[in-house]
């Protein structure tokens, strides 16, 4: 008999899962958390058939977020061995005590946080992926020869480094001995010490924007001033649509906001995300999450910060009104992480923090009037900057040449990540950027969400002989496909995924090529 | 020594009481201030922009870090030694005659210079964009340039050849520069021709192109440049082409061609001005268009060509 439980949360929803396998039967049973719940019974022709259901059942709910509520309980048969492999996972890092023809890697962003290994027997190919934490899934598959199942290995290794994989034994900007991402789920409190795996400073992968379900590398929890979070790190304080259906209502955000940190949540809380806070007359009058500087001493743990997490639904990210945040800058000098969306009214007049690993900046256009408050700062621990550079038609007036002290590899000496996303002005970077000195000390170069055609793709061509790069993410891009076959033979992992196709009625080679997020 | 708000620094300047060693923490922005001729010593500051204004020379131990921007100083005359900035635009400056000896820069505009004849003997150019556009009195680049993203030497008829160890990580503007060939180091950078991307035949061996190989262009802004290559003429006789019919619009004359193609459909063409840029388009319509007025129609998405009434056409 197999039994799982599993649950979720994130500002939507707290709910539960359990499903139960007795014989022929797959038992279910859901709600929300603290209610009894409904089941359903689903009756089989075998046990087989049953096991079978059960499996994809579990697997989907891994796939939503949900995470397994008891991870003392034995998981079902077939996931037992990856259970064992993921706690190997605290194994120190290296591939000398690996068997050979294993690999692992791991993911995260604001929606995934999980793990893929995939192991070389002879004829077959095992993998084995879910959520970090959790057991996961197994497939095995037999290639009949060892070297097709060599080639499929092979293939399946470049698939996911391409799509940003980072080797766990890999080192470097791998967070290869990252407590969280070997921690159990439930235990992910227990990594409240030390620094931030530089894998969870990457948020926001795609253009199309959904609240943050993750955040360094824990679930999100929403706050609600009647049900407050326990033993939680990473709280989200928002106002959202479905607040309306709710039956407590908790106030306005400044309310919240004013709730939150008055509780004792506020003083555990690692992760801290502000969402959107006025639904009515769309994001305007900023200001609003200056509260967190008034009450700095609520947050004595807090190490990574994101300022807007507000999708196009509530706000279209040109309207999302932000202010100074030197004063949050100043107020959290322990502060690690700090992410934007939206820069209506952004400004850094005094930019400097000494402990800062991460910055990012997520925009429409951004006004170069930030840009080089960014440059002319103070940033010595800076690992990972992210600015989406967007469009002049809202305020990215950037051009390349503006980004020339960037360039020169001077301004943040412990730079491995640069990304230079959504920008209309790719093509002209990548022109410059590969005879760039801060090339040299990049481990990510990340061009994605922009325009890029074939004049910036070519031009890319020439980091060949760049191989400290272990990636370079050129997603939604316009490149063609007899240019995406020789920008894969660079000697790291290329992203090109989600190509782009000028419309075939556009004969103008510069119309209809457009980035990802404008207005 | 205390760093001065832009605006504040801005007025200072500009009464000529800023002091010696002024510095200012930003940007500069005195961009069309007419009456500036003159800089306080030292001046040290992240982005300088004097563009448009009297200046005829920069202080000896300017500073500024980022970017220089001097664009259409018409009385500027020169620049300090060893001048190093990230970007330095002196566009339409056309009292310039040479570049200061010592110059460090990645991006260099010196487009319009057009009294520009020679680069300094030493100097820094590299990794950035340099772009000498009519600088028609510039004789050779220099031999020091081995590093660039883009370079565009468009409208400088006397410069024939390039740096021998020059590399361009992008794109090389050549129209109506002199130059007849790409060195061998060269021959896998972007040509553009007016800011369209070309290949080396059209570039360089026009001569070779004919009628078929640019009907056979999809986008219409390289086919423009092809015909322009070719030559009108050669391409409508070599094309074979006969009119089907010609009027006026905004544009000018225009007319409707049509070219026979064997074991094909006809290529029919209209051929237009365009009333905004003057420049000569082509553009392909479907086979059974009879007059200009219906393929105009056609192109503005009406079938019926009655219905297209344009209010005014740009």
């Amino acid at each position: 008999m197999s039994f799982r439980e599993f649950e979720y949360a994130d500002g939507k929803s707290f709910k539960f899962w359990k499903i139960e396998l007795q014989d022929c039967d797959v038992v279910t049973q859901y709600g929300r958390i603290g209610s009894a719940g409904q089941e359903t019974r689903k009756n089989f022709a075998s046990p087989e058939k049953a096991q079978k259901e059960y499996d994809k059942l579990v697997a989907e709910k891994l796939g939503k977020g949900y995470f397994e509520k008891s991870t003392n309980a034995a998981p079902a048969a077939p996931a037992a061995a990856p259970s064992a492999a993921a706690k190997d996972a605290k194994a120190p890092a290296g591939n000398a005590g690996a068997p050979a023809g294993v690999r692992e890697f791991e993911y995260a962003d604001g929606k995934s946080f999980k793990f893929w290994k995939v192991e070389l027997k002879g004829t077959i190919v095992t993998t084995q992926y879910g959520r970090i934490g959790s057991a996961g899934q197994e497939t095995e598959k037999d290639f009949g020869t060892p070297e097709k199942a060599q080639k499929e290995y092979d293939k399946l290794v470049a698939e996911k480094l391409g799509k940003g994989y980072v080797e766990k034994s890999a080192g470097g900007a791998a967070p290869a001995n990252s407590a969280a991402s070997a921690a159990p789920a439930k235990g992910a409190a227990s990594s409240s010490s030390g620094e931030l795996s530089p894998m969870f400073f990457s948020t926001t992968r795609s253009g199309h924007f959904e609240p943050l379900s993750t955040f360094i590398g824990e679930r999100v929890t929403g706050f609600r001033a009647k049900k407050l979070p326990k033993g939680k790190s990473v709280v989200r304080v928002r106002v959202s649509y479905d607040d309306e259906y709710d039956d407590d209502d908790d106030g306005d955000f400044g309310e919240r906001l004013r709730a939150f940190l008055a509780s004792d949540a506020a003083l555990e809380t690692r992760g801290l995300i502000l969402g959107a806070y006025d639904l009515e007359g769309g994001c305007s009058g900023g200001g609003k999450y200056d509260e967190i500087v008034k009450c700095k001493d609520r947050l004595p743990n807090l190490k990574a910060l994101f300022l807007g997490d507000i999708v196009q639904e509530e706000c279209e990210i040109s309207w999302i009104h932000q202010s100074d945040v030197s004063g949050m800058l100043q107020a959290f000098p322990q502060l690690e992480m700090l992410r934007i969306r939206g820069v209506d009214g952004l400004a850094i007049s005094d930019p400097q923090h000494s402990r800062l690993r991460a910055l990012a900046i997520e925009s429409g256009g951004l006004p170069v009037s930030v840009i080089s408050q960014i440059f002319r700062g103070k940033f010595p621990e800076l690992e990972y900057l992210e600015l989406w550079l967007g469009t002049p038609d809202y305020n990215g007036d950037c051009r390349v040449n503006d980004l020339q002290p960037l360039l020169k590899g001077t301004l943040f000496p412990k730079l491995k990540y640069l990304g230079l996303r959504n920008a209309e002005i790719v093509d002209d970077i990548a022109a410059v950027i590969v005879t760039s000195p801060i090339v040299d000390q990049l481990e990510i170069l990340d061009l994605s969400l922009g325009n890029l055609s074939d004049v910036g793709g070519n031009a890319l061509l020439h980091l060949e002989s760049k191989t400290n790069l272990k990636r370079l993410d050129l997603h939604h891009h316009y490149i063609t496909k007899a240019l995406q076959k020789k920008l894969k033979q660079l000697p790291f992992p290329v992203d090109l995924n989600d190509a782009k196709v000028v419309g075939e009625d556009e004969d103008d080679e510069f119309a209809g090529r457009f980035i990802s997020v404008s207005e | 020594m205390a760093s001065n708000s832009s605006s504040a620094a801005e007025e200072l300047i500009l009464s000529g009481k800023a002091p010696d060693g002024f510095q200012v923490d930003g940007k500069l922005n005195l961009a069309g201030k007419s009456k500036l001729k003159k800089l306080p010593a030292g001046l040290s500051c992240y982005e300088l922009n004097a563009s448009r204004t009297s200046l005829e020379s920069l202080p000896e131990n300017l500073s500024v870090e980022c970017a220089l921007e001097l664009e259409g100083c018409s009385n500027l005359k020169s620049l300090p030694a060893n001048l190093k900035v990230g970007t330095l635009n002196i566009a339409n400056c056309t009292s310039i005659t040479a570049l200061p000896e010592g110059l460090n820069v990645w991006f260099l505009n010196v487009s319009g210079c057009t009294r520009l004849t020679s680069f300094p003997r030493r100097a820094e150019i590299a990794r950035g964009n340099l772009n000498v556009n009519g600088c028609q009195a510039l004789l050779a680049l220099p031999d020091y340039l081995t590093e660039l993203g883009t370079l565009d030497i468009g409208n400088c008829p006397q410069l024939t050849s390039l740096p021998p160890r020059l590399h361009v990580s992008s794109w090389i503007e050549i129209a109506g520069s002199g130059l007849t060939e790409l060195p061998k180091q060269l021959q896998h950078v972007g040509i553009r021709w007016r800011g369209v991307l070309i290949d080396q035949i059209t570039a360089f061996s026009p001569d070779k192109l004919n009628a078929k190989t640019v009907l056979a262009e999809r986008n219409a802004e390289r086919r423009r440049v092809m015909i322009e290559r070719m030559g009108f003429e050669r391409f409508m006789g070599d094309a074979g082409a006969r009119q089907l019919d010609n009027d006026r619009d905004p544009g000018g004359p225009r007319s409707l061609l049509r070219v026979a193609m064997k074991g094909d459909e006809d290529i029919v063409c209209l051929s237009v001005n365009c009333p905004s840029t003057g420049r000569h388009y082509l553009l392909r319509v479907p086979p059974t268009m009879k007059t200009c007025r219906q393929a105009a129609a056609w192109i503005a998405g009406f079938d019926d060509e009655k219905l297209y009434k344009p209010i005014k056409e740009t």
